[in-house]
């Protein structure tokens, strides 16, 4: 897949070098999807509730 | 501010906006780029959101809540809005070093995904307008409360004044943008002492009024007025969508980056619009320039236009920036010099500051409609398609393979089960709220309609993939 047409080297160098450290990656972890959870829904939806009253 | 922080905000300003005009500038980070610590990244988002536009949310949703419900409708919102931005652009822009119209390329495919630019063409556009027209209507207030100028020239005054911050930004946006991000921390500091102030004296000063105030234009529901406060929370942070992936992807880790997201930029929103609810609902009014004078004087008036200009001129120029390299991405514009480009950003900015400043501003709540009929369906699409379809896995060379039958292709270079699912979603979207006269019908007055637009989308994206692009081959799943 590297080999592109009208890509510069440079460019072609950084996508190799993505896509090898992309291998390793991790996307969010538990306790992250534990925070946006909180900030996103639980915290929005108490909000609302206290609103309410 | 640290030589580091420093450099990294001026990073950030380069790779959002193009500035440095550099062929690699718009180029994917690697892992050695991604560099930006969580503090440095909430500061550039706070930065970034913190503006003007804020008073303007604040006011409408006071025209529908009184102080309490609104500031929980305005904030639980925002919060919404910005986890539903979090997880559509989050996640792919900090493991490829993406920016958000370059993520849209996978679901949209390799010519498809103009429709990301265009969007984010036209909300700039739409934000930066809010923002000149602001700031000249706060201009011409001034000048009429000190007795420089008579009510006549408020047209006048205003027009002049959108025209020279067009100049400005332009003149700035040639010169460089290093002197811009070297005052965006004094910016922020300025903006967060005097905004502070600002809801000290309003809540001092103005609580019984504010506490006995009537929404203006309240619908005689409660329900109703309070999940359209919400509704305009989700759509103004959805809005954030063009700017998020741009700032966060040069952080190391999506972990790095989702509570600097959260909090950086989903938090600060409502917490100025505060003062916006506050002032429509205790003096009529919710440009600073007005109810400060008000309040104190001709030198409140002074402190308040100075705030306005600190808060909207460093955003518009960095809103300009973003529309610039938004555009340097199509391409019949590629090839254009960077003034050019500068001006497709700012002449449409001018032509709405000048020809119709008050049918814009006055019609705010419809802009805000359109960002949620067409945000919403956007970040849908790419949740189901990065978290669910692809399973967080992305071809980055096929994200830079403009070939015919390249994976990313799709039918002719577009993937029209994207276009169908956003065509449901905005059909939802309009179902449930009309974004001219905001006659809803049910469940908008349960659910909003943001939400029930992005949950369609989303369904209808991941039902059409499954059962047509996946077992077509097409998409490269």
């Amino acid at each position: 897949m590297d080999d592109l047409p009208n890509v510069p080297d440079a460019l072609r160098e950084k996508l190799v070098e993505i896509d090898r450290d992309s291998r390793t990656a991790s996307g969010f972890t538990t306790r992250d999807w534990m925070l946006l959870l909180l900030t996103g829904v639980v915290f929005p939806v108490t909000l609302i509730w206290w609103g309410a009253q | 501010m640290t030589g580091n922080s420093d450099h990294a905000l001026h990073t950030s300003v380069a790779e959002m906006t193009g500035l440095d005009l550099k062929t690699d500038e718009s180029w994917p980070l690697t892992s050695s780029e991604r560099n930006w610590t969580s503090m440095q990244l909430a500061m550039v988002l706070m930065v970034t959101a913190c503006a003007t536009w804020c008073f303007v949310i604040g006011e409408y949703v006071g025209y529908y809540l009184g102080f309490k419900a609104g500031f929980a409708a305005m904030t639980a919102g925002s919060m919404i809005g910005m986890f539903i931005v979090a997880l559509a652009t989050v996640p792919s822009a900090t493991k490829y070093g993406i920016d958000t119209v370059v993520s849209c390329r996978p679901q949209f495919g390799m010519r498809g995904w103009l429709i990301g630019v265009v969007l984010q063409y036209i909300s700039i556009i739409g934000w930066n307008s809010i923002l000149l027209i602001f700031f000249g209507k706060s201009v011409s207030q001034l000048l009429i409360t000190l007795g420089w100028a008579t009510a006549d020239s408020t047209g006048m005054i205003s027009a002049v004044a959108t025209v020279i911050s067009c100049l400005f930004v332009f003149i700035v946006l040639r010169g460089g943008a290093s002197a811009v991000v070297r005052i965006s921390t004094p910016l922020f500091v300025a903006i967060l002492l005097i905004g502070c102030w600002m809801i000290y004296l309003l809540l001092m000063r103005e609580w019984d009024k504010i506490e006995a105030a009537a929404p203006a234009y309240a619908s005689g529901s409660f329900q109703w007025d309070y999940v359209t406060g919400i509704e305009l929370g989700i759509a103004t942070l959805l809005s954030w969508w063009p700017y998020v992936g741009a700032m966060v992807r040069v952080t190391p880790s999506a972990s790095k980056a989702a509570m600097p997201a959260m909090l950086g930029m989903g938090l600060p929103v409502p917490l100025l619009s505060v003062i916006g609810l506050a002032a429509i609902l205790s003096l009529g009014v919710s440009d600073p320039s007005a109810w400060m004078i008000e309040l104190g004087g001709p030198v409140y008036g002074v402190i308040a236009l100075l705030f306005v200009i600190f808060a909207n001129i460093g955003t518009a120029v960095t809103g300009v920036y973003a529309t610039a390299i938004g555009l340097k991405n199509i391409p019949g514009v590629q090839n254009a010099s960077w003034n050019t480009t500068l001006l497709l950003a700012i002449v449409p900015v001018a032509f709405v500051g000048l020809m119709l400043p008050d049918l814009f501003f006055n019609n705010f709540g419809t802009f805000l409609a359109f960002i949620g009929v067409t945000f919403g369906p956007m970040c849908a699409i790419q949740i189901v398609d990065y978290l669910i379809l692809r399973r967080e896995r992305l071809n980055i060379f096929a994200l830079y393979d403009h070939r015919a039958g390249s994976p990313y292709w799709f039918w002719g270079g577009i993937n029209w089960i994207a276009l169908a699912a956003m065509g449901a979603g905005i059909g939802t979207y309009l179902y449930l709220l009309d974004p001219i006269t905001y006659a809803s019908r049910t469940p908008y007055e349960y659910l909003t309609a943001s939400l029930p637009t992005i949950l369609i989308s989303g369904v209808v994206y991941l039902v059409l993939s499954l059962l047509i692009t996946r077992p077509s081959g097409k998409g490269s799943y």
